[in-house]
């Protein structure tokens, strides 16, 4: 089966896109081979790179717009494997919103990195290293086909584990890499797999041939692809079980955590099941599927997010919540809605984050949040970034977080999710209790920067578990304090402020909100038994009854006056109390480690130390050896007496006599 | 007949050497030009008989293509015997030796030739009574007892023949072969065959009638070793081969072969087996030989056309490889033949184009490419599946692959690194001869090897 | 004309090289390189250079001196060519001279048994290129960790495996010739070969062993960590890049082509060892610490996947196959490039004594992961699309379960090849290993044309199957 032109997109040349995709990893390539003698160009070349993708993505808004339909938008072949293996370049509405922000928060993560990593040796490698992550994500993210979305999704992946594994001195660093790239090809198989299945039934890779033949696929083969998609996701966006890695990413520089495991590429999985929504929408089982997961890494990254001490573990926790909302909105079908708090998440997260960074950077690395408190007065600037910010996730009414996460919410009842319903509203009370507890602890009370950390119950990083980053560093990265201009980190804080607090408003208006009205021709609408339509304003009070909640229990923990006066030893005793079963997350690391990291070693050593050596070469060995036994035997006979010798002639002449002998006698 | 005559002559007129020239190497130098001399000219003689047949003595020989690739090939050997070890013996026996390897060549030329019982063993004697001469000439005590065993086992061997002749000729009534073709099959005649071959397989030092062989190689000096290695199977081969094809009565010729094959199968594998024990290289050929004979007489089975030529064709080839191998062997030896596979450790780095010669010849018995060892392998596996006898050319395989391990024992030892400190030097011939013969050898197996001629008149068309 | 030069020249190059004085090792050295760089350029540019042939054999069967691109081979000599030129560019060994002739040596057998038309000429050159392979070992051989240990054990153990399989081979093709009449016969559709139940059994049999030894498949591999581990760095590229390959062409010359209905009969036993040999070496590539090894493990994985995408007799699956196999060599001969530096430098190859290397030597690094990112089959990379290509045929074929297990060992691939590079070069610096200079650019240059290959490959396999890939498919779909 072949491909035609394709069947939805407007089949066109689209030089702009072309910029758009190529750009960064022309900057990349760039950086990479100039980069160390241009060092302090390697800043601007590659923030200009993607700030050019940026604006190019404005310009062609309008082509991602312009029809409407399912995958209504620009698209251009590019070439052709053999029939069914069609690659091309596919921008519509969902690819634009996903560039926009790739390009837009990348951008400005660019000038924000320049500030953050002045003076450190590799500053270009890691700009090289930025830009060619913003290539993946747009390769991801811009393929009109499953092979092209995987060849994103893997080199994201690299991207990924470069960055996480940027200071590569530090083994910590270097483990936490090779964790998130493993877990990520076991996601890059799920999808390898579901292509294979679909070319099966479709005999083509393209998005558009599959979801014009959804009827191909038997309702089992449907649940077994969007499984098989769903592994990718559930790596990629860091879903129950395969999350472990997200935490551990925090090894890697903090505009990393920013714009990598923040604000796009964790969000990845979430597009793919927006972009296969007639897949879902076609196979209620993945709907279910998919909304449960979601749901409980929802929950589960909210309860860990409770007992982390390292701000960007707290933060990383969340993001697993955060996605988890997201998937849960996707996974029942409400596309839009799980679309709507990528875009929302990617602002507030990233400011989160971005102010973090700013805090990590002038307490010199220090990210535990126990060491510090009262930021409030020094840092007024980072305190504001993180107010909003936490305003935001918190979904606080207005705020941008307070839109998306109340759609998801209704829009999960509404598809029949009661009990999902029932998570989401309790993890939003979760939420608003650790980010305040995380506000509190920072911004009030005293500094505790110069308290002796055993007081506060701060074990050895290693043995917490967190933080592996704080401590010592090597001096290539003390030179941070090498002076960059202020604006370069707040500026980019500065303006991400405006998308955290108002993006959100798209969304107003429910049904006839600009939002709705832009994805209205896109995702196909999924209608479910014992849906329940909740009025919009009650919906908002009751999640904010429990948001009010939650921030109460973290004022009485952390914020009130006379809690904060004796901070220091309460901290010490929650430190101390810690339930271990939190303080190991769980134990999912343990547990892959026994079911899966250690045999596979057993098995390895097995194989290539006792059945080689012994058992194969064994059977060889003794062949040969038996011919050698031979060998020595006839040698023995070789007595040098002439009568042996004889004895053996006159043995072969009876022999001979014997049997011409008997056939002269059968005659 | 006159190539025999030549050689014959030549013989005689080598003995004289010993009343005029001067003793010394100069006597030894005009002795061995004179027995080339005469192979050559026997060698030239024969060559122009090819293509015409007819019978002498009153059909006792044919002369015919057949005859003259054997004799052929037994002249080629005895050539390449001389110049490998500049003759025989010290310098006031090459002479004498000379002349006696010349008597056992027209011994050879005589069963290539034979076309009767009487024929066959007048020559099988001429040929050996050289050779126990040949053999006991060194000074090694080791040298007479080796000739001693020859000439005991030998004459053992000999009367099961000449008892077998009787027997046969008891049955027929004569002694020409062409007559054995019409003779009634009965009990006497099957165990008078059975009797010839056992005196053959002697000769060919076929399993179990091999046992003879390593002492006799061990003991007899290099250059009568590799005479009889060649020679001698390649005369005993030219009777073997007249017998089965052109002496047995069709009907059942096969079931009085059978044995035969057995033998060759066995050599084959014991053969080579027993060679993997060994750590003297002339012990080591010896046991070669043993399996590459077995190969040969392989490729008579089933009798067919293809299998004789394809037989002729790998006698050839293992002439100018075993002949190399051993001309190697000389040089590296001077002459006494004495060597352990030991002392060719680091040989590559010492004389790496007398190591590359020798792994040539090397690979070639083992039947790897590029040589006539590889070509005529498969030639004889060829035509024993062919003919039906595919379990021969399994047995073959396997023969084959435990050759590998002995020849490749062999060649590892020379290409291994090894600090030059701990291998003793080896004392080279300078002489250019032996090289020459290295060199002709390895053309010779190269071009065979990349353009497998085999002869079409080979065919004992006597009737 | 060009197709014998391919094979007769680098021979007769190589041996005319011992001819010079053994001083004379750069002139020897540069002839190498030259020789490479010509039989590149000539596969290049006369990719249409028709066949040659001269008769050989009338009897027992006919035989000819026949050598021509095939379908596959053309990309296998190509490959075979680059190979060699970036192995002999990339590395100095002592005694160049002798090396480098005996490299040549082998880059002629090898082209003689990718471009041989003729099933005697094939048999012929693949018991040749085992001579250069032992001798090179014996000679340069570098004394291995591994359970042979000890310098000339590894060589022994690969010749002897190698010479069972070599004369299986010889003993099948005589059978075949017998049989057929005539071995003249590689990639001629139009053989007409018709070979009875009885035979057809046995020669198969024969062909398969060789293959499979040479392969080799599970269980016949175990001489090849020792081999490649003991062999010196430039001849185990061109050995694991290229020679590994000699089996799974003649599974697909010769087995589906004449032996076809025999193929189908073995499928079952073939995907077992496939499979078996697609886990087995992925998990012992996992527990090595001898960085060779666990490529050479990693090999066994590979092609393990390969076979089971010939015996899927599925026309895409076939297609993966012949991308594999160009991006297999690429990879493979870019992975032992970069751990002969890595062994040149630090005088060690075992992961537990290496380590942190990537600060000082960021062109080694960089050479070593981008060889290692296509080894674990990085999407983008000509592996992956080999993969891709291969699984999905198998799942198309119906072999649903097999395209699962073939999933697994790219997992672990990721796991060990990471494992690989990270531990020589990332984490703290180790000041007990010698410290040397980064790569030269000559020795950059070397990596180059395999690296482009890859990424080539990658973005559009196309060029290896829209070409190529029919004669080989047509054959195949004639057989489902």
């Amino acid at each position: 089966m072949t491909v035609p032109a394709h069947p939805l997109g407007l089949e066109g040349s689209y030089p702009l896109l072309f910029l758009i995709w190529l750009l960064p990893l022309f900057g990349a390539i760039l950086l990479w081979a100039l980069g160390p003698r241009f060092k302090s160009f390697a800043g601007p070349i590659g923030s200009t790179m993607i700030g050019v993708a940026f604006l190019a993505t404005l310009a062609e808004w309008h082509d991602a717009t312009a029809i409407s339909g399912g995958l209504a938008g620009a698209h251009q072949t590019l070439f052709t494997w053999m029939p069914g293996f069609t690659f091309g370049l596919l921008f519509d509405r969902l690819a634009l919103i996903w560039t926009l922000v790739i390009t837009g928060v990348g951008f400005l993560i660019h000038v924000y990195s320049m500030g953050y990593l002045a003076g450190d040796k590799a500053f270009a490698r890691f700009f090289a290293y930025l830009n060619f992550f913003i290539f993946a994500m747009l390769t991801l993210v811009l393929s009109d086909n499953f092979a092209g979305l995987l060849v994103g999704w893997g080199l994201v992946g690299l991207a990924s584990y470069f960055l996480i594994g940027f200071w590569f001195f530090k083994p910590t660093a270097v483990a936490a890499a090779r964790k998130a790239f493993v877990i990520n090809v076991v996601g890059d198989v799920g999808i390898l797999f579901a292509i294979v299945a679909i070319v099966a039934h479709v005999g083509s890779i393209s998005y558009g041939d599959t979801f014009a033949q959804i009827a191909a696929f038997s309702p089992h083969d449907l649940f077994i692809v969007c499984l098989a998609l769903f592994i990718g996701c559930a790596a990629k966006s860091a879903q129950v079980p395969l999350h472990t890695w997200l935490p551990d990413a925090m090894e890697g520089p903090t505009p990393v955590s920013a714009l990598i495991h923040a604000a796009t590429m964790v969000t990845a999985g979430v597009y793919l099941i927006a972009r296969c929504a007639p897949l879902w929408t076609a196979s209620a089982d993945a709907r279910e599927l998919v909304g449960v997961i979601g749901a409980l890494t929802a929950i589960a990254g909210a309860v860990l997010g409770v007992a982390q001490w390292d701000i960007k573990r707290i933060l990383a926790y969340s993001t697993m919540s955060q996605i988890g909302y997201m998937i849960m909105a996707v996974g029942v079908g409400a596309f839009d809605s799980g679309v709507l708090h990528f875009l929302t998440h990617a602002a507030f997260k990233a400011q989160l984050f971005l102010g973090a960074g700013i805090i990590i950077h002038n307490l010199n690395n220090e990210q535990d949040v126990r060491l510090m408190g009262g930021l409030r007065k020094t840092m007024p600037f980072a305190f504001i970034a993180m107010l909003t910010g936490v305003l935001s996730i918190c979904g606080i009414p207005g705020f941008s977080g307070s839109f998306s996460k109340d759609a998801i919410l209704t829009a999960t009842l509404a598809h029949g999710h009661p009990w999902l319903y029932a998570i989401g509203v309790l993890t939003a009370g979760i939420t608003a209790y650790y980010m305040f507890r995380l506000f509190f602890i920072v911004f009030f009370g005293p500094y505790r920067g110069n308290v002796d950390p055993s007081d506060l119950g701060v074990r050895h990083p290693e043995l917490a578990g967190t933080a592996a980053s704080a401590g010592h560093h090597p001096e290539e990265m003390d030179a941070h304090h090498a002076h960059a201009p202020a604006w370069l980190m707040s500026g980019p804080v500065a303006i991400l402020i405006v998308p955290t607090v108002l993006i959100g408003w798209l969304a107003f208006g429910g049904a006839d909100s600009p939002w709705t009205k832009f994805w209205e021709p896109v995702f196909p609408k999924v209608s479910e038994a014992g849906g329940f339509v909740m009025p919009e304003l009650a919906g908002t009070l009751l999640v904010l009854a429990v948001v009010l909640a939650g921030f109460a229990v973290a004022y009485l923990r952390y914020g009130a006056p006379k809690v904060l006066a004796q901070s220091v030893p309460r901290l010490r005793t929650e430190s101390v109390r810690m339930p271990p079963v939190l303080a190991n997350a769980y134990y999912f690391d343990a547990a892959i480690d026994a079911l899966f990291v250690r045999p596979s070693m057993l098995l390895g050593r097995f194989f290539g130390s006792i059945v080689d050596p012994l058992v194969i070469e064994g059977v060889v060995h003794e062949t040969a050896h038996t011919a050698g036994w031979l060998g020595h035997l006839f040698r023995s006979f070789q007595t040098g007496l002439v009568r042996v010798y004889a004895l053996s002639i006159a043995l072969g002449v009876a022999c001979f006599a014997i049997y011409y002998v008997v056939i002269g006698a059968a005659r | 007949m006159w190539p025999t005559f030549a050689i014959a002559i030549a013989s005689l007129v080598a003995l004289l050497v010993d009343l005029f020239a001067p003793a010394g190497p100069a006597r030894r130098g005009i002795a061995v030009a004179i027995g080339i001399l005469g192979l050559l000219a026997g060698g030239i003689l024969t060559a122009q008989q090819y293509g015409h047949a007819f019978i002498a003595f009153s059909g006792a020989y044919s002369v015919g293509g057949f005859s003259v690739v054997f004799s052929e090939i037994a002249i080629l050997g005895a050539i390449l015997t001389l110049a490998l070890g500049l003759g025989i013996g010290r310098d006031d026996q090459v002479a004498g030796t000379t002349a006696l390897l010349l008597w056992s060549t027209v011994g050879a030329i005589l069963m290539a030739g034979a076309n009767n019982l009487m024929m066959v063993f007048l020559g099988l004697e001429l040929l050996s009574l050289g050779l126990y001469c040949l053999c006991g000439i060194s000074a090694r005590s080791s040298a007479r007892e080796a000739a001693m065993k020859y000439l005991i086992l030998s004459s053992m061997a000999s009367g099961f023949l000449l008892y077998g002749m009787a027997l046969i000729f008891g049955a027929d009534g004569s002694v020409q072969f062409s007559d054995l073709t019409v003779a009634p099959v009965n009990a006497m005649l099957l165990l008078g065959a059975g009797l010839f071959l056992v005196g053959i397989a002697f000769k060919l030092s076929l399993v179990p009638f091999h046992v003879w062989t390593p002492d006799v190689y061990e003991g007899a000096p290099l250059a009568v070793t590799a005479y009889m290695s060649v020679v001698t199977k390649a005369g005993a081969l030219a009777v073997l081969a007249r017998f089965a094809y052109a002496a047995l009565p069709v009907q059942s010729a096969n079931e009085i072969l059978i044995p035969i094959w057995v033998l060759a199968a066995l050599s084959m594998l014991v053969g080579n087996l027993a060679a993997l024990a060994q750590t003297d290289l002339k012990r080591l050929l010896a046991y070669s030989g043993v399996a590459q004979v077995g190969y040969i007489v392989a490729a008579f089975a089933g009798q067919s056309a293809l299998g004789l030529r394809y037989a002729i064709f790998y006698l050839a080839a293992y002439t100018f490889m075993n002949l190399g191998a051993f001309a190697v062997v000389a040089i590296l030896s001077s002459g006494d033949g004495i060597i352990g596979i030991g002392q060719l450790a680091g040989l590559a780095q010492r004389r790496p184009w007398l190591a590359f010669a020798l792994t040539f010849f090397l690979i070639g018995l083992a039947g790897l490419p590029p040589t006539a060892g590889f070509t005529g392998k498969v030639l004889i596996l060829a035509s024993s599946i062919g003919a039906g006898y595919a379990w021969l050319a399994g047995v073959l395989i396997v023969g084959t692959a435990i050759s590998a391990y002995v020849y490749f024992k062999i060649i590892r030892i020379m290409f291994v690194r090894v600090d030059e400190a701990h291998v003793k030097p080896l004392a080279i011939v300078h002489n250019p001869l032996p090289w020459i013969s290295v060199a002709l050898c390895a053309l010779a197996v190269f071009a065979l090897g990349i353009l497998p001629i085999t002869p079409s008149d080979v065919l004992p068309l006597v009737k | 004309m060009i197709v014998t030069a391919l094979v007769l020249g680098p021979i007769l190059i190589g041996l005319a090289l011992y001819a010079l004085p053994k001083s004379a090792e750069a002139l020897a050295r540069g002839a190498g390189i030259v020789v490479a760089m010509l039989a590149a350029l000539a596969v290049i540019f006369f990719p249409h250079a028709g066949d040659a042939s001269v008769h050989w054999l009338a009897r027992p069967f006919d035989a000819a001196f026949h050598f021509g691109y095939g379908p596959f081979s053309y990309w296998i000599v190509l490959l075979l060519a680059l190979v060699t030129l970036s192995a002999l560019t990339a590395l100095r060994v002592p005694r160049a001279r002798d090396f480098t002739a005996q490299m040549l040596l082998l880059l002629g057998a090898m082209d003689g048994v990718f471009l041989a038309k003729d099933l005697f000429l094939f048999a012929l050159f693949w018991d040749l290129m085992l001579l250069p392979v032992f001798l090179i070992m014996l000679g340069w051989g570098v004394p291995s960790h591994g359970p042979a240990g000890g310098r000339g054990t590894a060589a022994w153990r690969y010749l002897i495996y190698n010479l069972a399989g070599g004369l299986c081979l010889l003993l099948a093709t005589a059978a075949f010739g017998v049989v057929h009449g005539s071995t003249d016969v590689i990639g001629d559709p139009h053989a007409g070969v018709a070979i009875g139940e009885v035979w057809g059994g046995w020669i198969f049999a024969g062909f398969a062993f060789a293959f499979m030894v040479k392969t080799p498949v599970f269980p016949f591999h175990t001489w090849m960590p020792d081999t490649y581990t003991e062999l010196p760095p430039p001849a185990v590229a061109v050995v694991a890049a290229v020679q590994s390959k000699a089996g799974l062409y003649g599974f697909v010359v010769i087995g589906l082509p004449f032996l076809g209905a025999q193929m189908h009969d073995a499928q079952l036993l073939m995907f077992v060892l496939g499979i078996a040999g697609l886990l087995y070496g992925a998990f012992a590539a996992l527990a090595q610490t001898d960085v060779k090894r666990i490529v050479a493990y990693s090999s066994l994985s590979h092609l393990g996947l390969m076979v089971l995408g010939i015996f899927s007799f599925d026309p895409t699956a076939l297609k993966g196959v012949l991308v594999y196999i160009i991006a297999h060599g690429l990879f493979n001969g870019a992975l032992f490039l970069s751990l002969g530096y890595l062994e040149a430098r630090e005088e060690t190859r075992s992961l537990t004594r290496l380590g942190g290397l990537g600060a000082a030597n960021p062109r080694l690094a960089g050479a070593l992961v981008i060889a290692a990112l296509a080894g674990l089959g990085l999407p983008g990379l000509a592996g992956f699309a080999g993969e891709l290509l291969i699984i999905t045929g198998l799942y198309h074929g119906g072999f649903v379960v097999a395209s699962i297990f073939a999933l697994i060992p790219i997992v672990i691939a990721a796991a060990y090849m990471l494992r690989l590079y990270q531990t020589a070069m990332n984490g703290p610096q180790r000041l007990d290993l010698p410290q040397r200079k980064d790569l030269t650019w000559i020795e950059g240059l070397a990596l180059v044309p395999l690296v482009a290959g890859l990424v080539l490959l990658g973005v559009n396999p196309a060029a290896l199957l829209t070409s190529n890939g029919t004669e080989t498919v047509s054959v195949v779909s004639s057989l489902r």
